[in-house]
C-alpha cells in the first residue's frame, strides 16, 4: 500500500520518463532527456524511501470515530542551542571563497567546519538523555582512554610546538631566548599553582584556552613574519627565476652553473591557464633535459639538475610559442639573479 | 534563559530569522533593480553588469525560495504537533550558510573588478559569444560560489522539512490528513531537493569554466544546458514556490470559510500536481530559451498553470457556503488577481509571436516566479502573524501591504511589457529613451519603490500585532494543530498535542464540523 | 484501535530524530546528491556531443583505473549492505566490521581517484576532456568523502551506545552510502560512453 508522498512521488518518476521520451523526441534534446530521467530515477528512490519510513511510522493512526486523546509534550524536548552550525556554515563560507581566493582559504574553512562539526556532535551528546551512564562509561572505555586522548594529546602537542617554534624563528636570537624563558617560567608557575590546590576547573580551562589562542595566534603572526636570517653554513643553491604573463615568459635568457643542482624558480602570473617550463638541448624538440611540472597559478621552485655547458631552449610545452634561452657556463657560482 | 539568536535551534526563531533575512536581500535586489531604471531614463546605465547580476543572483537564490522555506520553517511543526524539527541543528546550519552565500555574494562586489557577468547570471537568451564573457576574477568567483552556498542551504532547509513531516506528526495525523500547507511543503520539498542539485550542479560547472578555463559554457551546444541548469525561468524551482503558495492559500481558505473542505482531495491533488508539472520546465528546448515559464507556449508549460487553476477553483468552490473577513483574504484575493493578469499577459505573449531578448520574456518570468510568490508570502506572513510574533495583523495594514506590493509589482511587470510590445530592447549600458521609454523605465522603478513600501507596511503591521498577543487561535476558525498552540508559541510549542482523526481536527474537537 | 490509542496517548510522546527520521533524511538527500551528479553529467554529455574529436588527440586516459575505481565502489557497496543485514540482526560486531570495511573501501577509491587525477597528464583547463574528467574525479570525491562521514558517525554510535533502539542508524547510513555509490557511476568517469572515441 503506497502513501500519498510515495504516490507523489510515483507521478513525479512517471512524469520524468514520459516527459524524458517526449523532449528527446520532439527536441532532439540531450541535455532535457538526461535531467527528466534523473528525475524518474531520484523520484522512484525517494518514493521508496518515503514508503518505507513513513509506511511503518511510529505515528498511531486515530480512527474518525475514536475518542481523542491528548498527548501531554515534555518541555524538556525543546532542542539545546549550539555553535557548531554557525561555525560549520562559517567555515563553509570560507571554504567555499577559497574557490575564488586561493586554496588557504579552502584549508581554514575547511578546519573551522570540522571544528563545528565536532562541537556540534559534543553539544548533542551533552544533552541530558541522549546518553546514559552507561554509554558515558562507553566513551571513555573505548574512545576518550584508548583513542581520544593520544591522539589529542599528540595533535596538541605537535600544534604547540609548530607555532612556538614559528614565534622563536620570527624574533631575534637574543629575544627568542627570553621569550622562551618567561614562557617556561609562566608555564612552570601555573602547573605549581594548580597541582598546590584544588583547580577551579572553569578559570583553568579558560586560561588553557585563552594560553592555546595566544599560541596559536602568535604561531600565525610568526608564520607570517618569517624566519630571521641564520648564517648560512651551506653552500648557496644557483638560483634563476621566470614569470609567466600574457602567454610569454618575462625572461628570455637566463643562465646557470653546469653539471650541478639548482633551483628554478617558477611564477605563473596568468591565473587558470597552465604553464610549465621544460628545457631541450637546442635544435633537439625530442625528450626534454628537464620537464617542469605544468601548474595553473601560484609559484613552483623546480629543482633543476643543470647538464653540460652550452646553450639550451627552455619552453613552456602548453604554448610553444613561450620560449627563451638557457646558457650553462662551466664557472661554478651564483646563478643570474 | 533564552539561547543567543546565533546558537539558537528553536524552529521558530530560526525561521524568523530566514524570513526577516530573505526580505532584506530583496530589498537589497530591488535598490539594484530601481537603480538600474533610474539610470537608464537618463539613457546611460553605470555600473550595468554589476547592477543586473547583483539582482538577479540575489533574487534567483536568496529571496522566493528562502522566504517560503522560512516561513515553512516557522510554520510546519506547528501544524503537525510537534515540539521541533527532525534536525534542529541542521536548520541552523542551513540558515547560516544561507548568510555565508548571501554575504559572498555581497562581498564579490567589494573586489575590482565587480562581478560582470552582466546578463549571463540569468540571460534569457544565452549565447555562446556572451558567456565567454565570464571571466576569472574574484568577483565572479564569489558571486558563483555564494550563489551555490545559498542553493545548497536551500536543499538542507527542504530535507529538513520533508523528513520533520515525515517523522514527526502528531497521532493521528495520516499524510492523508496533514494541513494543506504542510502537504504542499511536503511534495514541493521534495521537489527542491530534486530541482535545486541540478543548479548547484550548473553553478559549479560555471565556477569551472571561470577558474579553470573550462569549456562548459563555451561549447556549441552549451546554450540548452545553461537554460536548464542555471537560468531561473528554465528551472522548476521557479515554480516551486507557487506550490507552497497554494498550500498556505489553502489553509487560508479553510480559516476563512470556518468548515472542513468539500473538496479536499481536489485541492490536495492540485497542489501535488504542481509540485509534479513544475519539472516540465525541463521539457522546453533550448530554441524556448526566451521564456520556457510562459504558459501555453508549449503544451508542457501549460499543466503547472492548469494545476494551480483547479486548486484555485477548489477554493472558490468553497466560498460559497459564506466566508468570514480575516487579515490574509485580501493579499490572497490581489495573488489570484495577480496570477489571473499574468495568465493574460503570457496570452498575450503568445498571440504576440514574442520576440526574445524584449521586455516580454523578462516580465513573463518575474511575473510567474517572483511577483506571484511575493505577494502570496505576504498573505502567508499575514495569516501566521500570531504564529510568529504573537498577535494578528490589522485587516487595513495587511491589505494595503497587499495593495502596493502587488501594485508595485503590476506596475514593473506592465512596464517591461509595454517596452517589449513596443520593440524596446533590454536594459544596456547606453539605452534608448525614445518613443517615451524612458519614462516607463520610471514607471517600473516607481512599482519596485512601492512594492518595497508594501513590505514596510506590512512590517508596521507586524509591530502592532505584537500588542495583541494572547489567543491561541484570534480568527477563531482555525481548523489545524497550529492554532491549538498557544500565540506566540512557548518553546516546546505544545503543552499536549490533541489526537487528530480528520484533515480539520480542532473543528471537530470544538464540534463545528458534522 | 481506541484501545491503542488511549494506550499510545498514555506514555510520552518521544519521537526522537531516529532510524525514521535518518532513514528518510538519508532517502532525501542521497537523491539530491543523485541529481547533482546527473546535472554535471548532463553537462558533460552535452560538452561531449559539441566536440569533434573525443578524446582529443594526443590524451590517452587509463580506462583501467577508472574501471577499478568503479570496481572499489561496487566491492563497498556490497559490503555495506552486509554491515546492514548484520545490523538488522543485530550483531553488532559484524555490523561494526562492514562498516569499518566500507570506510576502508572509501578511503581505497578517494586514494586511487587522487591518484588519477594526478597522473592523468592533464589538468583541467587543459581541454574539455580534462575538464570532464577532473571534474567527475573530484565530484566523486567528495561524494564518498561525505558518505565516509556518515558511515563513521554510524559507527561511532554503534560503538558507544551500550544499547540501542533499531538498527542506530545503520540502515540509513547504508542507504546514503549506495545513493553515493549510485552518484558515481552516473558520472562520467564510471561512464565508458562518454570516454570511448569517436
Amino acid at each position: 500500500m503506497l502513501n500519498n508522498a510515495a504516490k507523489y512521488a510515483l507521478g513525479l518518476a512517471a512524469l520524468g520518463v514520459v516527459a524524458a521520451i517526449a523532449t528527446r523526441l520532439a527536441h532532439g534534446d540531450r541535455v532535457s532527456a538526461v535531467l527528466l530521467i534523473g528525475v524518474a530515477l531520484v523520484a522512484a528512490i525517494i518514493a521508496f524511501g518515503e514508503n518505507r519510513a513513513v509506511g511503518t511510522d511510529l505515528t498511531p493512526f486515530v480512527a474518525s470515530d475514536d475518542a481523542v486523546a491528548a498527548t501531554p509534550v515534555d518541555p524538556a524536548e525543546v532542542p539545546r542551542g549550539s555553535v557548531g552550525p554557525l561555525a560549520l556554515a562559517v567555515g563553509a563560507g570560507v571554504a567555499a571563497a577559497g574557490g575564488a581566493l586561493g586554496p588557504r582559504w579552502v584549508i581554514v574553512g575547511a578546519i573551522v567546519a570540522l571544528v563545528g562539526i565536532a562541537v556540534w556532535i559534543f553539544d548533542t551528546y551533552r544533552t541530558p538523555g541522549v546518553l546514559d551512564t552507561r554509554d558515558v562509561r562507553n566513551l571513555d572505555n573505548r574512545l576518550l582512554g584508548p583513542i581520544a586522548l593520544p591522539v589529542g594529546a599528540f595533535l596538541l602537542a605537535i600544534t604547540i610546538a609548530i607555532c612556538f617554534s614559528r614565534v622563536l624563528l620570527a624574533v631575534n636570537e637574543t629575544a627568542s631566548w627570553v621569550i622562551a624563558f618567561i614562557v617556561a617560567a609562566v608555564l612552570l608557575g601555573v602547573l605549581t599553582l594548580i597541582a598546590d590546590r584544588r583547580p577551579a576547573t572553569r578559570i583553568v580551562a579558560l586560561i588553557a584556552g585563552l594560553g592555546m589562542l595566544g599560541v596559536l595566534v602568535a604561531g600565525g603572526a610568526g608564520a607570517s613574519e618569517g624566519e630571521r636570517q641564520f648564517e648560512s653554513k651551506a653552500t648557496v643553491i644557483p638560483t634563476a627565476d621566470i614569470t609567466a604573463h600574457n602567454i610569454s615568459f618575462d625572461r628570455k635568457v637566463i643562465g646557470l652553473p653546469a653539471d650541478s643542482d639548482t633551483h628554478l624558480v617558477f611564477t605563473n602570473l596568468d591565473v587558470g591557464t597552465f604553464h610549465n617550463v621544460a628545457i631541450y638541448t637546442a635544435g633537439d624538440p625530442g625528450s626534454p633535459v628537464f620537464n617542469g611540472k605544468p601548474i595553473a597559478h601560484g609559484s613552483q621552485i623546480y629543482n633543476v639538475h643543470t647538464p653540460a655547458p652550452g646553450t639550451y631552449r627552455y619552453v613552456c610545452d602548453f604554448h610553444p610559442a613561450m620560449t627563451g634561452e638557457l646558457r650553462v657556463t662551466a664557472s661554478s657560482g651564483k646563478g643570474s639573479k | 534563559m533564552t539561547e543567543s539568536l546565533l546558537l539558537t535551534a528553536d524552529h521558530k526563531r530560526i525561521g524568523r530569522m530566514q524570513i526577516v533575512l530573505s526580505l532584506v536581500l530583496l530589498g537589497v535586489a530591488g535598490t539594484a533593480a530601481i537603480a538600474i531604471r533610474v539610470q537608464a531614463a537618463g539613457g546611460t546605465i553605470k555600473h550595468f553588469d554589476a547592477l543586473t547580476s547583483l539582482d538577479e543572483a540575489l533574487l534567483g537564490v536568496f529571496v522566493i525560495l528562502p522566504l517560503w522555506l522560512g516561513i515553512a520553517t516557522v510554520v510546519v511543526p506547528l501544524q503537525i504537533g510537534t515540539s521541533r524539527l527532525s534536525f534542529p541543528k541542521l536548520s541552523a546550519a542551513a540558515l547560516w550558510t544561507y548568510v555565508a552565500g548571501a554575504v559572498l555574494v555581497i562581498a564579490g562586489y567589494t573586489q575590482t573588478p565587480a562581478p560582470s557577468s552582466g546578463r549571463t547570471v540569468f540571460d534569457g537568451v544565452p549565447l555562446p559569444g556572451s558567456l565567454a564573457k565570464l571571466a576569472n576574477t574574484k568577483g565572479a568567483d564569489l558571486l558563483v560560489l555564494g550563489m551555490l552556498l545559498g542553493a545548497v542551504a536551500t536543499v538542507l532547509m527542504a530535507i529538513n522539512l520533508v523528513t520533520t513531516i515525515s517523522s514527526r506528526r502528531a497521532h493521528g495525523l495520516t499524510l492523508g490528513r496533514l494541513p494543506y500547507f504542510s502537504w504542499s511543503v511536503l511534495v514541493g520539498g521534495i521537489g527542491v531537493a530534486i530541482a535545486t542539485p541540478v543548479f548547484v550542479g550548473g553553478l559549479t560547472l560555471v565556477w569551472v569554466d571561470q577558474h579553470f578555463g573550462g569549456s562548459f559554457f563555451t561549447s556549441s551546444s552549451a546554450n540548452v544546458f545553461w537554460t536548464h541548469a542555471v537560468w531561473l525561468g528554465g528551472r522548476p524551482e521557479a515554480l516551486l514556490a507557487s506550490v507552497f503558495l497554494l498550500g498556505a492559500g489553502s489553509d487560508i481558505i479553510a480559516t476563512a470559510t470556518g468548515k472542513p473542505n468539500e473538496l479536499d482531495m481536489v485541492t490536495r491533488a492540485g497542489i501535488a500536481a504542481m509540485a509534479t508539472f513544475a519539472f516540465v520546465l525541463w521539457t522546453g528546448g533550448s530554441g524556448d530559451a526566451g521564456s520556457p515559464i510562459a504558459p501555453f507556449f508549449n503544451l508542457g508549460t501549460a499543466l503547472p498553470v492548469l494545476a494551480g487553476l483547479v486548486v484555485v477553483l477548489s477554493w472558490v468552490g468553497q466560498l460559497r457556503h459564506g466566508v468570514k473577513s480575516i487579515p490574509a483574504l485580501v493579499p490572497l484575493v490581489l495573488t489570484i488577481a495577480l496570477g489571473v493578469v499574468a495568465l493574460v499577459q503570457a496570452g498575450l505573449v503568445f498571440a504576440n509571436d514574442f520576440v526574445p531578448g524584449t521586455g516580454w520574456s523578462e516580465t513573463s518570468v518575474i511575473f510567474f516566479a517572483i511577483s506571484i510568490p511575493l505577494v502570496g508570502a505576504v498573505a502567508a506572513l499575514v495569516h501566521w502573524a500570531p504564529k510568529l510574533v504573537g498577535g494578528p495583523v490589522a485587516t487595513p495594514a495587511a491589505a494595503l501591504a497587499g495593495l502596493a506590493v502587488a501594485g508595485g509589482m503590476t506596475l514593473l511587470v506592465v512596464s517591461g511589457a509595454l517596452l517589449g510590445a513596443d520593440g524596446a530592447p533590454d536594459f544596456s549600458p547606453t539605452w534608448s529613451t525614445s518613443d517615451g521609454h524612458g519614462a516607463l523605465a520610471i514607471v517600473g522603478a516607481v512599482g519596485i519603490a512601492l512594492a518595497a513600501s508594501g513590505v514596510l507596511v506590512l512590517a508596521a503591521g507586524f509591530l502592532g500585532a505584537r500588542n495583541r498577543a494572547g489567543a491561541a487561535d484570534p480568527y477563531g476558525t482555525g481548523a489545524t494543530l497550529e492554532w491549538a498552540a498557544a500565540s506566540p508559541p512557548p518553546p516546546h510549542n505544545f503543552d499536549s498535542v490533541p489526537d487528530v482523526t480528520s484533515p480539520t481536527p480542532l473543528l471537530v474537537a470544538t464540534g463545528a464540523a458534522q | 484501535m481506541t484501545a491503542v490509542a488511549a494506550l499510545e496517548s498514555g506514555r510520552a510522546p518521544a519521537r526522537p530524530a531516529g532510524p525514521h527520521a535518518l532513514t528518510v533524511a538519508s532517502y532525501v538527500a542521497g537523491g539530491a546528491l543523485v541529481l547533482f551528479s546527473i546535472a554535471l553529467q548532463a553537462g558533460f554529455y552535452n560538452l561531449r556531443h559539441g566536440s569533434a574529436v573525443w578524446p582529443p588527440k594526443g590524451v590517452n586516459f587509463d580506462e583501467y583505473l577508472s574501471a577499478m575505481l568503479t570496481a572499489t565502489l561496487l566491492l563497498s557497496a556490497g559490503v555495506v549492505a552486509w554491515a546492514a543485514s548484520a545490523a538488522k540482526l543485530g550483531n553488532r560486531r559484524q555490523a561494526m566490521a562492514g562498516l569499518a570495511l566500507t570506510i576502508g573501501l572509501g578511503a581505497a577509491f578517494l586514494n586511487l581517484a587522487w591518484y588519477t587525477g594526478s597522473h592523468a597528464g592533464f589538468g583541467a583547463s587543459s581541454h574539455p576532456f580534462g575538464t570532464v574528467v577532473i571534474t567527475g574525479l573530484v565530484v566523486g570525491s567528495i561524494a564518498v568523502v561525505i558518505g565516509i562521514g556518515f558511515l563513521a558517525a554510524v559507527l561511532l554510535r554503534t560503538q558507544l551506545r551500550a544499547e540501542q533502539a533499531g538498527d542506530g542508524g545503520v540502515g540509513a547510513a547504508t542507504r546514503f552510502w549506495l545513493l553515493v555509490v549510485l552518484a558515481w557511476l552516473v558520472s562520467p568517469v564510471a561512464l565508458y560512453g562518454l570516454m570511448s572515441p569517436r
